[in-house]
């Protein structure tokens, strides 16, 4: 009898404990999110998020109650991303909610995440999609990123609509926000130019070509086999930036009024053929087909190339004679500072198809990794990703991002801070460049059509194809992906 | 007592059991799976429907299929091939040492032991057309005046891709053909001594024919490896230039992790799984013959 009571009364409690715990979970799973923390308060979100210091909204420690720490998949080493760190470190002081990360490395990143969306694993709070513009349709599309609330209509106003975009989804709400982003600028070393007679920094992609083929002729004379006129990356994703510089350069865009992306377009067909003959006629390597973003820029920072259409990030890194030694020395490998202090490498805005285009045409693509939330994690922890999230766009974590990493500002009013751009190296080509850039949404089954592109351009470079034939072939391929 | 008393027959079912639950729970189950989702439309974004062989139907008209399967067979023909022809000379000279065999044995394993990724960007480093070591060195030699462009040329990535596989397979297949040629009787080698028959007449004669079976174990193991491996090339090439290097694995792998189409992967896994059990079949028909 003694046992059956004990039996019952533990049964009893285990019912209550229960029925409680499970009572907690449905007030969160009813209210959620949106329900506990008040996005428009103290401040209204776009104030929060733009003043120089970051404000957390109402409600936001409740919300967050017991989470320790949240964790994120990084895309490559923090060692390289400092502004990153720093923004962490800023976040953790503001919340005490540690961030916590794994360094995974950007050719793997997208099947990592894919991997834990599918298996619906919550325990990775938050991830970075590299290739932002063409992934991101594909998470959204599939329903695995969480909204992002504090989107509000002023907020979106606040940013740039291409990017905003980007991340919203068919129901109109926004899912995703900037880990980091850069657009593009021409790269140049000033004594090669000198030692190679050219007057004049290029302006136009026709000015490009030919001072890219004097610089090489005259390097492959006078200093070895081993120098180019220019580089570029031809064996991934970014082949797709240069091709998009030259249409865009153009006044031309990609996508077009039915959603599709067409390459073989007027502009298309030019800008292809540039970067074809590029490679045909001896101004950059056929080496570029075996290199990825990493390697071309490697190879610049090496020294080895007079230009390149470089991202915006590597100011910053060119500017470091730690990682950049040989752009600290000019061409004949004698220690130079150049004009203004920071190595023999200057840059200039993207340049514009020919001279009788408008300015407003050097523009390039802007290249974005995007932060997403997974839908998957519980609720508190999505909290805390969201706080991270919102944290990471604010104009505080953009000033970072700006100053210690080089990287772009989601918020354009970063730039107009005076405090902020003064600490910007290259402002004016970078303010220029910001303003030019060209964002296009790019439909889900993008990535495939990417793939096609980079194996006709191969087969273009190296004869196989004629740069016409390869193109044409590529595109009928695409349409029957979209059509 | 008495009524417990089983069968050996019985008994070896019993303890089997265990293990037998486990394969098919890892094993059978998943393959169920896979068998059931190659015959759906499943891309994330459209609801899952049934379409029968359409995936398979599909692949085999897809020219990306086509042309993975040939770089497939070329990539693992190659890989056998060179594997083999560097373990088994390998591993005939490794029987023959007198001092320090251990220490060289345990040298040689040391490829075995790194990743088949790393192995691709070790090879990466080596052949990188602007400050690769190979070129360098080729260079500094005399023998090329320009550096050779390896892994952006259609013809040598493949090659390249082949090498940089086989480094981390010859170790294995040269320890298993040198465990086949210690194995081998002493008195065969004098009584053919005797007899008066040369070096090569013992190597191909004794030492040969008579390791044949773990020879063929390990080209059996080397095969089915490198027909479905893609760490290496993935790390190396990425299946470029122009899809040189493009086998059927990263296909797969691409359909699952960029394409998203679950299906057509799924589809994609049964055929390379049927070409796997098919080359495992005609190395377990000469096993057995042997």
């Amino acid at each position: 009898m003694k046992k059956i009571l004990i039996l019952s009364i533990v049964l009893l409690l285990s019912v209550v404990t229960t029925a409680v715990a499970g009572g907690q979970k449905e007030k969160i799973e009813k209210e959620g999110v949106l329900g506990l923390i008040n996005w428009d308060a103290p401040k209204t979100a776009l104030e929060r998020l733009t003043g120089d210091e970051y404000i957390l909204p109402e409600g936001w420690d409740k919300t967050t109650e017991g989470v320790e720490k949240i964790f994120y998949f990084n895309s490559g080493a923090m060692r390289h991303d400092p502004a990153t760190a720093k923004n962490i470190e800023v976040f953790e002081n503001l919340t005490g909610i540690k961030v916590d990360y794994a360094e995974v490395g950007s050719d793997i990143l997208f099947q990592k995440t894919i991997n834990v969306f599918v298996s619906r694993d919550g325990s990775v709070h938050g991830m970075s999609l590299t290739d932002g513009p063409n992934e991101l349709k594909e998470v959204i599309g599939a329903g695995w990123a969480e909204p992002m609330p504090f989107w509000t209509p002023e907020v979106r106003k606040a940013y740039p609509a291409g990017l905003v975009s980007a991340m919203t989804g068919a129901d109109g709400k926004v899912y995703a926000t900037v880990d980091t982003m850069r657009s593009y600028l021409l790269f140049y070393r000033p004594s090669w130019l000198k030692a190679a007679d050219i007057e004049k920094v290029p302006t136009t992609w026709q000015e490009v070509r030919e001072a890219a083929k004097k610089a090489g002729d005259w390097a492959r004379k006078n200093l070895g086999p081993d120098y180019y006129g220019i580089v570029f990356p031809a064996k991934a994703y970014n082949l797709l930036h240069m091709i998009q510089a030259g249409v865009y350069s153009q006044g031309g865009r990609i996508i077009q009024a039915d959603g599709i992306p067409v390459y073989n377009t007027e502009e298309g067909k030019k800008s292809w053929d540039y970067w074809v003959n590029l490679v045909k006629d001896g101004i950059a390597p056929e080496a570029v087909l075996g290199w990825t973003w990493n390697d071309y820029q490697e190879v610049f920072a090496r020294g080895k190339s007079a230009f390149m259409l470089g991202f915006t990030t590597y100011v910053n890194r060119s500017a470091d004679q730690e990682l950049s030694p040989a752009l600290h020395k000019d061409v004949f490998g004698n220690p130079d500072k150049g004009a203004k202090g920071l190595g023999d490498w200057a840059v200039v805005a993207p340049p514009k198809w020919n001279a009788n285009m408008p300015d407003d045409y050097r523009a390039a693509f802007i290249d974005f990794d995007a932060f997403v939330v997974n839908k998957f994690a519980d609720e508190k922890h999505k909290a805390a990703a969201l706080l991270f999230a919102e944290f990471r766009m604010s104009k505080q974590a953009m000033a970072n991002e700006l100053i210690i990493e080089g990287n772009e500002s989601f918020y354009p009013g970063a730039y107009e801070d005076p405090d902020v751009a003064s600490k910007i190296l290259y402002p004016e080509p970078r303010a220029q460049s910001a303003r030019t850039t060209v964002m296009e949404a790019f439909p889900p089954g993008t990535v495939r059509a990417m793939d096609i592109l980079i194996e006709y351009f191969a087969r273009a470079v190296t004869g196989e194809l004629s740069s016409q034939e390869a193109l044409n072939k590529a595109q009928e391929e695409i349409d029957m992906i979209f059509k | 007592m008495k009524n417990l008393q089983i069968k050996n027959s019985q008994f070896g079912l019993i303890v089997s059991l265990p293990g037998l639950i486990l394969l098919l729970l890892w094993v059978g189950l998943p393959l169920m799976l896979l068998i059931f989702v190659s015959f759906t439309r499943y891309d994330v974004i459209n609801p899952v429907k049934f379409v029968g062989l359409q995936n398979y139907i599909y692949l085999f008209k897809d020219r990306i299929f086509k042309l993975a399967l040939t770089r497939t067979l070329i990539f693992f023909a190659g890989s056998t091939l060179v594997t083999f022809l560097f373990s088994v000379p390998a591993a005939w000279f490794l029987s023959r040492i007198r001092y320090g065999g251990t220490l060289i044995r345990t040298l040689i394993m040391f490829p075995w032991a790194v990743p088949l990724i790393v192995s691709g960007f070790i090879w990466g480093w080596i052949f990188n057309a602007s400050y690769g070591v190979l070129n360098h060195i080729l260079t500094t030699l005399g023998i090329i005046k320009e550096n050779i462009n390896i892994l952006g040329k259609s013809y040598l990535a493949i090659i390249a891709v082949i090498i940089a596989d086989s480094w981390t397979r010859i170790p294995f297949m040269t320890i298993l053909t040198l465990a086949g040629f210690t194995s081998i009787s002493k008195s065969l080698y004098e009584a053919a001594s005797i007899d008066g028959a040369d070096i090569f007449y013992t190597t191909w004669h004794i030492t040969l024919k008579l390791s044949k079976g773990p020879i063929l174990t390990g080209l059996l193991i080397t095969s089915i490896f490198s027909f479905r491996t893609i760490d290496a090339i993935f790390s190396l090439t990425k299946g470029g230039p122009a899809k040189a290097t493009y086998v059927l694995g990263m296909l797969d792998l691409d359909y699952i992790y960029s394409y998203l189409r679950f299906g057509l992967a799924g589809a994609l896994s049964i055929i390379m799984l049927v070409l796997c059990m098919l080359i495992a079949g005609i190395y377990v028909f000469f096993l057995l013959k042997e």
